[in-house]
């Protein structure tokens, strides 16, 4: 056993302690990084962690993070280390500053190793989008983990790290969770401070982080949360210490569910996983319904996001044009407009190109009533719904999705035309900010799949809460590859 | 057939911040090219925008001086496009919900008021400065992220002239507020003019040209004499106007064709995501618009009260720097604004324009400027010693009464004293009483002259001239 | 609103300032079809257009803004180091016209 593959709680006690160094840890981070065969990683920063680690001799009880090894998404800006986005149109950015997660990270002691691949520009759900090619699904390297945050799931996954940032938009980071088997968290929309992380839909990104258990959730969340300068939308809400809601009976015990989504689950063993969760919580005191959710909205889930989503990412990527930094044209160009074409024709993937022409379709003057303005009364109309679900309930609960990660050859990124709600409703917590957690559910076939629970806005003690109740029936703490707890 | 010129103007004005409006970078002009950014200036992914509290609070005072509804739920919008000035390719501006709305001014046109109406005032972000050379553009990012403040005037103005006292009055609120230094030939503040004519009498709008890049105030004036007389003789010939944006060109005083306006373009606004609505308080519009500096409007009625006439306050209220010296000097004491205006706009002036110095660059103090004037009000001096005075005050930054003193320079005033003078001057010139009495003013002047020669210039001119004529009188 | 055709699709492209290959384009064009279908679910959702769009998942209003206070800039070299292309201490690109 090897301390690298507990959780941070554990491992932190195990600092204290001096059981392990810090730069062991670092080292055997390091070593599993190298051999890494699912395509997780972009930029690394090896020198630069070693040295960090060999500085620390001793960790106080209350330095919880300090000397633990992560890795972060490459959409977050780390000073003096390229950031891409997994996008040639990045290549070679240098950021000048740190976005302020890792300010925080780092702050507390916690050690960068290195970036993690993701779905190019964070518009992807499938994890091969990237510029590197594909990232496998460490369970089964035939299989996607998910995106856009799957080099960030994998590297946890496979215990080459204990914890890693990424970044949720629509799911991004709870649906790889489900298929990674880890526990993938986002907070209240405005939580945690977005500055620095490149934005896709700023009114729809989050902070994200996977841990493998939710302990380890509650305790970066304790670091990340708080008003920033920088960040003219984050929340001057007092920070709860989130460590509170745990190993305490839970108060709050409303659970609804959406069993009109659940029905659209063929994979059997994932259906009776979750009935047999809400039984298990029902004996616990919890009072668990059906909720009617409307079909109407249910439905336009999809292009709600979507339409969104396009739209904002569209105006935000507009900065990419090969002027200022990153992917430098070749020099043909006759006109501004060919030197920014060249570049962006260059540096953009083909799906990027086309996510880009329906935002921009949909905010076009003769389509915006009735893309643009229409997407956004709809997710008015969905949170108002949701609104009306949380007088009723503390907390939505459903699968995280409705099959365990499909092969790569089935899986594409292309607009699918016949969505179906259980892919999507993870996107209400986007719609409406609300903070929600995927922890694992269970097996089949070796393969993880998850479920997902979804709370009022800044309630995110409460989420913990249920989520360490749930940890506690399934016994799945700390999932991964290289513990495979399968009961 | 006449036509009627239908004129509205844009302005933007660059606001004096200390730092940029959604960034935290120094503002300033003419620094080295590239050293007044930040991260956010130059677009890099994942920085944010942080609204600067000032940029809101001079949006406030402008929007009070023209009479305008304040919007106190500031939000703002993105106009995407791309261009190499604009680092993001969107600027972030404020399109749905300005910070200023249903406005006005009133022009004062010899003896007439022109209302304007001004639709709205908006804040945004400036862009980068471009330097067109040869086969290549180079781009200057220090001006990237400067607060503007952009006023767009209703179609109100019906004449070149009225179009000029516009834009006139527009710089000297700002100036006066202190929120720009609304300088044209800089580019701190910049007009675009739009101008359509119709014939008189009827409703319709004509086409309309747009006119960029003037870079004076007069130059407002004379590109649009130019382009009414341009789109005037095209009217009459029966042609059409092309919609058109043009610039003036000074040397050859004409508008020229800078490109045709092709549809409007598409700028797919949205609302800014990144920066939740900000709501400010009733007290800190309040507390805005207390702390704002006085408008031209006031110091109009103040200095009038004060005894100046209109065309005097005009010429005051030109420069900023001249009305809040004359303000401060009156405040100090002083008993004379007339007197006060003279010297400042003229002596003071002249000695200032020969070496292109400044009023901070003055020797003498304003309560050293203030006894001056007093002593003149006192008749304690004559206008002949003042001027004496006043340059050796402008020369060496000497006290007055010192002056006076050193220079025994004070007046007699004394009736007595003078009466001495006068009945020995009368008794040596009887031909000169004779003359007046005769019908020759000139020589009163001259008894005047010679009384002055005798007190070696120091006898108080009027109270000689009034005791000579009373004397005459006495022998009539 | 507009028809999907390959020329919409093109002039979008040339707008955001990329090219799109022929299969590119052919793959779009495809797409739209799927994508319009999908938005009309948004059309048909009771009572739609009465609803306020909503842009902030949140309803906080801010009330606090950043004082007047001059940052130090970012040092000239640094910031220029991460330019594709310069000449001295500005920015350079081909000649912009107009």
């Amino acid at each position: 056993m090897n301390y690298l593959d507990l959780t941070i709680a554990e491992i932190h006690k195990a600092l204290v302690e001096k059981k392990v160094t810090s730069l062991e840890l670092v080292k055997e981070s390091i070593a599993r990084i190298k051999k890494d065969k699912n395509n997780s990683y972009e930029a690394n920063n090896f020198d630069s962690a070693l040295e960090l680690a060999s500085n620390i001799t001793s960790v106080s009880e209350k330095e919880i993070l300090k000397g633990i090894p992560y890795v972060a998404k490459d959409n977050y800006s780390t000073k003096d280390i390229e950031t891409t986005a997994s996008s040639n149109v990045l290549n070679g950015y240098i950021p000048t500053f740190n976005a302020e997660v890792i300010n925080r990270l780092n702050k507390a002691g916690a050690i960068l190793i290195a970036k993690a691949t993701l779905d190019e520009l964070a518009m992807g759900g499938t994890g091969l989008s990237g510029h590197k090619g594909a990232t496998t699904n460490p369970y089964d390297n035939k299989r996607i983990i998910g995106g856009s945050s799957c080099g960030s799931c994998a590297a946890v996954a496979k215990c080459d790290v204990p914890f890693s940032l990424g970044s949720d938009t629509g799911d991004s980071v709870r649906k790889p969770a489900g298929y990674g088997g880890l526990v993938g968290f986002k907070p209240t929309w405005s939580r945690i401070s977005r500055f620095g992380l490149f934005p896709f839909a700023p009114s729809l990104d989050t902070i994200g982080y996977f841990t493998r258990s939710v302990e380890d959730s509650a305790i970066l969340t304790n670091i990340l949360a708080g008003q920033d300068d920088k960040d003219m939308s984050s929340s001057y809400r007092p920070v709860e210490n989130y460590m509170t809601y745990l190993n305490k009976p839970n108060t709050e015990k409303r659970i609804g569910y959406f069993k009109s989504v659940i029905d659209c689950i063929d994979d059997k063993s994932i259906v009776d996983s979750f009935y047999k969760t809400i039984d298990g919580l029902k004996a616990e005191g919890y009072i668990v319904e059906n909720y009617e959710f409307p079909v109407d909205l249910l439905n336009a889930l999809y292009s709600v996001y979507m339409v969104i989503s396009c739209s904002e990412a569209t105006s935000n990527d507009a900065n990419l044009d090969g002027i200022k930094f990153g992917i430098k044209p070749t020099g043909d160009a006759k006109t501004w407009e060919e030197y920014m074409t060249e570049a962006r024709t260059r540096g953009f993937s083909d799906l990027i190109k086309r996510r880009f022409v329906i935002g921009s379709f949909s905010l076009l003057a003769e389509n915006k009533d009735e893309l643009f303005i229409r997407a956004q009364k709809a997710r008015r109309l969905i949170v108002e719904e949701m609104e009306r679900f949380f007088k009723k309930h503390d907390y939505l609960v459903l699968p995280a999705s409705k099959r365990v990660a499909p092969l790569i050859k089935d899986s594409s990124d292309k607009w699918n035309p016949n969505p179906n709600f259980v892919d999507n409703h993870l996107a209400i917590a986007n719609l409406g900010g609300y903070p929600s957690l995927t922890l694992p559910l269970g097996y089949e076939k070796g393969l993880p799949f998850g479920i997902n629970l979804t709370g009022r806005q800044f309630e995110e003690g409460n989420l913990f809460a249920l989520g360490e109740d749930i940890e506690k029936m399934t016994g799945l703490k700390n999932a991964s590859t290289v513990t495979r707890r399968i009961k | 057939m006449n036509f009627e010129p239908v004129i509205g103007i844009e302005i933007h004005v660059e606001l004096k911040t200390k730092s940029k409006l959604f960034s935290s970078a120094p503002v300033g002009f003419g620094e080295k090219p590239n050293s007044q950014t930040v991260a956010y200036d130059l677009g890099c992914p994942g920085t944010m925008p942080v609204l600067n509290k000032q940029a809101v609070v001079y949006g406030v005072r402008v929007a009070k001086a023209l009479h305008m509804d304040i919007e106190q739920l500031i939000q703002f919008d993105r106009k995407n496009y791309f261009y190499t000035d604009l680092p993001k390719g969107y600027q972030i501006t404020q399109q749905e919900h300005p910070i200023g709305s249903h406005g006005y001014v009133d022009l004062k046109i010899g003896d007439k008021v022109k209302h304007v109406n001004i639709e709205r005032i908006h804040i945004e972000e400036d862009t980068a400065k471009q330097l067109h050379l040869g086969d290549m553009t180079l781009v200057d990012y220090n001006r990237a992220g400067t607060p503007l403040l952009e006023i767009v005037s209703e179609p109100d103005m019906r004449s070149d002239v009225e179009a000029m006292k516009y834009v006139e009055t527009i710089h000297q609120i700002v100036t006066f507020l202190n929120v720009s230094d609304g300088k044209m030939e800089e580019g701190s503040m910049r007009c675009d003019v739009n101008i359509s004519l119709r014939p008189y009498g009827t409703e319709k709008l004509g086409t309309k040209c747009e006119i960029k890049n003037l870079n004076s105030i007069a130059n407002v004036r004379a590109a649009l004499e130019y382009e009414i007389k341009r789109q005037t003789e095209l009217l009459l010939k029966g042609e059409s106007i092309g919609q058109e944006t043009r610039r003036y060109d000074e040397s050859l005083k004409k508008t020229s064709l800078m490109r045709v306006k092709t549809n409007d373009v598409d700028y797919k606004f949205f609302r800014e995501p990144n920066i939740l609505p900000v709501r400010i308080s009733d007290e800190f519009v309040k507390d805005a618009i207390d702390t704002m500096a006085k408008l031209p409007d006031e110091y109009r009625s103040e200095f009038l009260a004060d005894g100046l006439n209109e065309n005097e306050v005009e010429v005051l209220l030109g420069d900023t720097d001249f009305t809040h010296y004359f303000e401060d000097v009156l405040a100090l004491g002083c008993k004379s604004a007339k007197v006060l205006w003279n010297y400042l706009m003229g002596d003071i002036s002249a000695y200032l324009n020969k070496d292109m110095l400044k009023l901070t660059d003055l020797k003498i103090t304003k309560v050293q400027l203030k006894d001056f004037c007093n002593m003149q009000e006192d008749a304690k001096i004559n206008s002949k010693q003042a001027k004496e005075v006043i340059a050796l005050m402008l020369r060496d930054g000497a006290d007055p009464k010192k002056i006076v003193k050193d220079l025994g320079l004070e007046q007699i005033s004394d009736e007595s004293a003078i009466q001495e003078i006068v009945d020995n001057i009368l008794a040596e010139n009887e031909q000169s009483i004779q003359d007046f009495l005769g019908g020759k003013d000139r020589a009163l002047g001259y008894v005047v002259g010679q009384v002055m020669k005798a007190s070696r210039g120091k006898a108080n001119p009027a109270l000689a001239k009034k005791l000579i004529l009373a004397e005459i009188e006495k022998r009539k | 609103m507009i028809k999907i055709t390959k020329s919409v699709i093109e002039t979008s492209a040339k707008n955001l300032l990329f090219k799109l290959t022929d299969k590119e384009l052919e793959d779009t064009h495809n797409e739209f079809d799927a994508i319009l279908k999908q938005m009309s679910f948004i059309g048909s959702i009771k009572n739609i257009d009465q609803a306020e769009p909503m842009t902030f998942p949140i309803a906080d209003e801010q009330t606090i803004m950043r004082e007047d206070i001059p940052s130090t800039p970012m040092d000239v070299e640094e910031e220029l180091k991460m330019v594709p292309s310069r000449l001295g201490n500005q920015v350079r690109l081909p000649k912009v016209l107009g």
